[in-house]
């Protein structure tokens, strides 16, 4: 009995061992698998999976990684047998269905396809995976068709929202929208996050189904639905609207408004319009009504930032404001938002408010801000026609972009050699580079003139900073001609003609005709026929365009503009695309 | 003069001595006269590599003597000095040299001593493009460099090549046409694309209208009719999926390789084991992509970019040297002033050359990949080219990207390459008689 007893125990250990150990050689026949498939040796790879599921009916890792292999080897119609034996060792597990069907689905083998969903759909009868993944199998084979018969299927028989996402991403990929548009709004109210993706899928509609889709988003009164209209219409560049809407229906919970502000906040980003920036600007404005300490003021500085890049001052200007009387706001801050709305003035034009506001801020406001304002509300007072003002407003500053505004200052007053010596001693890099470039060019022009004084030309140049174009253009050439003809009446009158012709102001033809027979091989020539060539294209003169091209090309060869007038006659004749 | 003939009189020349010569011995003009010559560089120097072959296709063109100096100055090239030349070179941006005779005498002695070579051009080929009548230039490398170069060509499709119009051309150019009637395999990707839509209707009109069952069977007839170009004496130069699928389609010779969706009926199961590549320029023992929803033809492409699980990375192709003295027909077609161009991805991207045949030539590949980029061979009494990828310049090239503007790019080594090819058959004496 007691040898009985003993051999009992020494079997079972024995098993146990066995087991054991036979755990581990599976164990290491799917490293040694996975490490083939890394080698790319997929069909090795293949067998020591095969290996690993003999032993191992249930291991998904090797039947995923025969998946893998298989479908490298292009051999997918092998995988069946070892799906169907992994499915009879674990009936419930919906990841070995659903290659099931996604493997008869990629061999184009519908009927099969249908039955093992059916037989999925049996097994679980109140899942959603079996219609989702047969719908997608077909879809992937062309038939959207019955595709969506297949979810509509499941959708009567699970009840409730199943399958309403699914239902919705395939009449969107149809092109059925307003069905597209009813389904997202029934996926939504299970998921409010599906509100997102809702918009973005509508976003696509064509114009001519758009009014349609707003009526199913509308009709229902539902608040969500119509976020989800305003997505929508974010998408089709219309952001008013869409925050007309989106503002009357935020949610009452503070943190779920915050967050639908938010995202409308990013999708309008998104657009670069500036009826979009404003958009945005009212949606930080009622974000920063939300919150409370340095976030409501962080938010007022977007919002402020937002109306700024829509042009919308007064929006800017109320923010900052705002920031400013906030008795709790950190001096730093204080003194970083006055340095902001001083400039916002000071672009605005209200050189006299900016002005006012400098000097009662100006010790607390650190000197290279104080000057680079001091600049701003220099150019306010330029563009009110101040001069003597925008001059005072510079102080003592000695900096190179003073002297560069200094330049200016000279340039309008027709001291020319005024003019271009403070625009040596600006240098070329002070300011921005279009300011750098625009200086440079300036001073190209007068220095190519021959009289030391021209106060014509001064107030021409002053015309085109006030951006007053066609008064430019006038001044321009008359100041052209009281000029001798070698030097720089052609060059003059070559301004003239591009500004004109930038302007689409009809006497450009006439001024570079003029510039080029003042001087046709001055300087300036080459710019001239070049410039002329590109009006005579846009009036679809191709003829003449080509001949002033082929004529610069070849006469100026050196010219800076010639890349430029080889790059305009291949357009022309076609050769390149015209974007 | 026969592919076989031209590469007789190349021969001849490089054996009689180092200038190239006239089959009947004498020296083209421009090279025995003192007048001075342009001197068209081509290596770095040059300002607008593309347009300098239109300049000297047009050469040729109004009868001037051109050569091509493979391997001097990265393949440049000898002119007549003449005005008309001196004006196109200007216009166009195109650096010319001016040497004297002396110097045509050195360039000839450096060329004696080295791997280099002088060919004659002397006749303009045809060159034909097959590509829908309506389709604009721009989504076509070899469209968009001939409409910049300059270099005339005409349209083919269909009803030309099922009706035997390829004749009158010299040489041929297929870029991504799908030649097994799959429209590309876009067909499930893009379903309600407007563009796809009208390519298919056009296609399947065509075939109704040409008496063809569906568009699989007409393009496996255009396919015939190009094979029979070909082995007739033209030449053939093919990018993206137009290699592939050509030679698909010729292979596929009464099976059914195409999916439902194009032909009504499914792929034949085991139509990868049935196809004849004995009837194949390049390619041997593919297997075919069954599923209809990866656009994807074949295990003949390497980088299979719309293939989620296979796509590779792109890397750089590395033109090979050849002796230009013994194999001019491929120094021709590598003439490049770079030897190593990053690669670009096209429907066919590259080649793998476990699929090509032996006796295939390999012009460009990328070190220590299992594919290769740029082949040649001879069919017949023609010769074929082909050149994976669709946009050298575009090298992630998308459906709806903006056209490729070669103004930008006038120094492209690849887009070079494509006009080797197309300079190549103007290196000969008479017009093609197929």
């Amino acid at each position: 009995m007691r040898s009985a007893v003993r051999n009992r125990w020494i079997g079972a250990l024995a098993l146990l061992l066995a087991t054991g150990s036979a755990a581990a050689q599976s164990a290491a026949d799917l490293n040694a698998a996975l490490e083939l498939e890394r080698q790319g040796r997929n069909a090795e790879a293949v067998a020591a999976f095969g290996r690993v599921l003999a032993t191992d009916r249930a291991n998904l890792t090797a039947l995923f990684g025969i998946e893998r292999a298989l479908q490298v080897l292009g051999q997918l119609s092998r995988l069946l047998p070892y799906i169907d034996s992994t499915l009879a060792a674990v009936p419930d597990q919906s990841l070995v269905w659903g290659m099931r069907v996604r493997v008869l689905g990629e061999l184009g083998r519908p009927d099969d396809l249908a039955s093992t969903a059916r037989a999925w759909i049996a097994a679980q009868p109140r899942s959603a995976d079996p219609y989702r993944e047969w719908a997608f199998a077909l879809a992937q084979q062309g038939n959207t068709g019955q595709a969506r018969d297949v979810l509509h299927e499941g959708q009567r028989r699970l009840g409730g929202t199943a399958l309403m996402q699914e239902l919705a991403q395939m009449d969107a990929v149809v092109g059925q929208w307003t069905e597209a548009a009813q389904h997202w709004r029934a996926a939504a109210q299970t998921d409010t996050d599906l509100a997102l993706a809702a918009g973005l899928s509508l976003s696509p509609v064509p114009e001519a189904d758009r009014s349609a889709v707003l009526r199913v988003l509308l009709e229902s009164g539902d608040p969500l639905a119509r976020r989800i209209a305003a997505d929508a219409l974010v998408g089709w560049d219309r952001p008013g609207e869409a925050w007309t809407l989106l503002d009357a229906n935020l949610p009452d919970d503070p943190a779920a408004a915050a967050g639908a502000l938010r995202r409308f906040i990013d999708r309008v980003r998104l657009g670069n319009s500036r009826a979009g920036a404003r958009v945005r600007g009212y949606a930080w404005e009622r974000l920063a009504g939300l919150q409370r300490g340095p976030a409501a003021q962080a938010a007022r500085v977007e919002a402020a930032r937002a109306f700024a890049d829509a042009g919308d001052r007064a929006g800017a200007e109320r923010m900052l404001d705002q920031m400013t009387q906030d008795p709790n706001a950190v001096p730093a801050t204080a003194r970083g938002v006055m340095v902001t709305l001083i400039g916002v003035l000071a672009d605005a034009g209200r050189a006299a408010e900016a002005e006012r506001r400098l000097t009662e801020w100006r010790d607390r406001i650190p000197g290279d801000d104080r000057a680079a304002l001091g600049e701003r509300i220099a150019w306010a007072w330029v563009h009110d026609g101040h001069l003597d003002r925008a001059g005072r407003a510079l102080g003592s500053d000695s900096g190179v972009t003073t002297a560069a505004l200094r330049g200016w200052l000279a340039l309008f007053r027709g001291d020319l050699v005024g003019a271009a010596a403070r625009f040596r001693e600006a240098g070329p890099f002070a300011g921005a580079r279009p300011d750098a470039t625009r200086r440079t060019m300036a001073v190209v022009l007068v220095q190519r003139i021959g009289v030391p004084q021209s106060t014509a030309l001064g107030a021409a140049f002053f015309a085109l900073e006030r951006e007053d174009t066609a008064a430019a253009v006038g001044a321009f050439e008359s100041a052209a001609r009281s000029l001798p003809a070698t030097g720089g009446r052609g060059d003059v009158l070559a301004f003239a003609g591009q500004l004109a012709a930038d302007a689409h102001d009809g006497r450009a033809e006439p001024l570079l005709t003029a510039a080029l027979a003042a001087d046709s091989a001055g300087p300036a020539a080459p710019a001239a026929e070049y410039a002329l060539a590109e009006l005579l294209a846009g009036a679809g003169r191709i003829a003449e365009a080509l001949a002033r091209l082929e004529h610069v090309i070849l006469a100026q060869p050196g010219s800076a503009v010639i890349p430029l007038a080889r790059r305009l006659r291949d357009r022309l004749r076609g050769v390149v695309p015209s974007s | 003069m026969r592919r076989r003939e031209f590469l007789g009189v190349v021969a001849g020349a490089v054996a009689g001595g180092s200038a190239a010569r006239r089959h009947d011995g004498t020296v083209p003009r421009s090279r025995r006269s003192a007048a001075p010559s342009f001197l068209i560089p081509m290596d770095d120097a040059q300002t607008d590599h593309l347009k300098a072959y239109g300049v000297t296709f047009r050469t040729i063109k109004r009868g001037g003597n051109a050569e091509w100096l493979l391997n001097y100055r990265g393949g440049s090239f000898l002119l007549p000095a003449d005005p008309a030349t001196e004006r196109d070179a200007a216009l166009g941006g195109v650096r010319v040299e001016t040497v004297q005779g002396a110097d045509v005498v050195d360039i000839r002695g450096a060329i004696a001593g080295a791997n280099m070579d002088a060919v004659p051009l002397e006749k303009a080929p045809q060159v034909a493009v097959y590509v829908p009548p309506n389709a604009a230039p721009w989504d076509d490398a070899v469209t968009m460099v001939l409409e910049y170069a300059g270099i005339e060509y005409a349209k083919v499709w269909d009803p030309d090549v099922v009706q035997g119009g390829l004749t009158r051309y010299d040489w041929l150019h297929l870029h991504h046409e799908d030649f097994t009637g799959q429209y590309s395999k876009f067909y499930l990707t893009f379903t309600g694309a407007s563009w796809l839509a009208d390519m298919v209707r056009r296609n399947q009109d065509m075939a109704r209208g040409l008496g063809f069952a569906n568009v699989p069977a007409l393009k496996q007839a255009v396919a015939e009719g190009i094979r029979a170009y070909v082995e007739q004496g033209g030449f053939l130069f093919a990018m993206c999926s137009a290699t592939e699928t050509l030679e698909l389609a010729l292979a596929a010779d009464g099976v059914d390789i195409a999916a439902p969706f194009a032909d009504g009926t499914p792929i034949d199961p085991a139509a990868s084991d049935k196809l004849r590549w004995d009837r194949t320029f390049a390619f041997q023992g593919a297997r075919l992509e069954m599923s209809p929803a990866i656009a994807s033809f074949s295990d003949i492409d390497g980088h299979q970019v719309n293939n989620p699980g296979r796509r590779q990375p792109l890397g750089a192709y590395k033109l090979f040297a050849f002796s230009a003295k013994i194999d001019p027909v491929p120094t021709m077609l590598v003439q490049c002033h770079r030897d190593v161009l990053a690669d670009f991805y096209g429907l066919t991207t590259s080649f793998m050359r476990e699929r090509l045949k032996p006796a295939v030539t390999v012009l460009a590949d990328e070190a220590g990949a299992p594919w290769v980029k740029y082949v040649h061979g001879d069919a017949g009494k023609g010769t074929w080219t082909y050149f994976g990828g669709h946009d050298p310049e575009d090298p992630q090239h998308q459906i709806g990207d903006p056209p490729t503007d070669l103004s930008l790019h006038p120094n492209s080594p690849g887009y070079r390459l494509i006009l080797n090819n197309v300079l190549f058959p103007a290196a000969r004496k008479r017009e093609l008689k197929t």
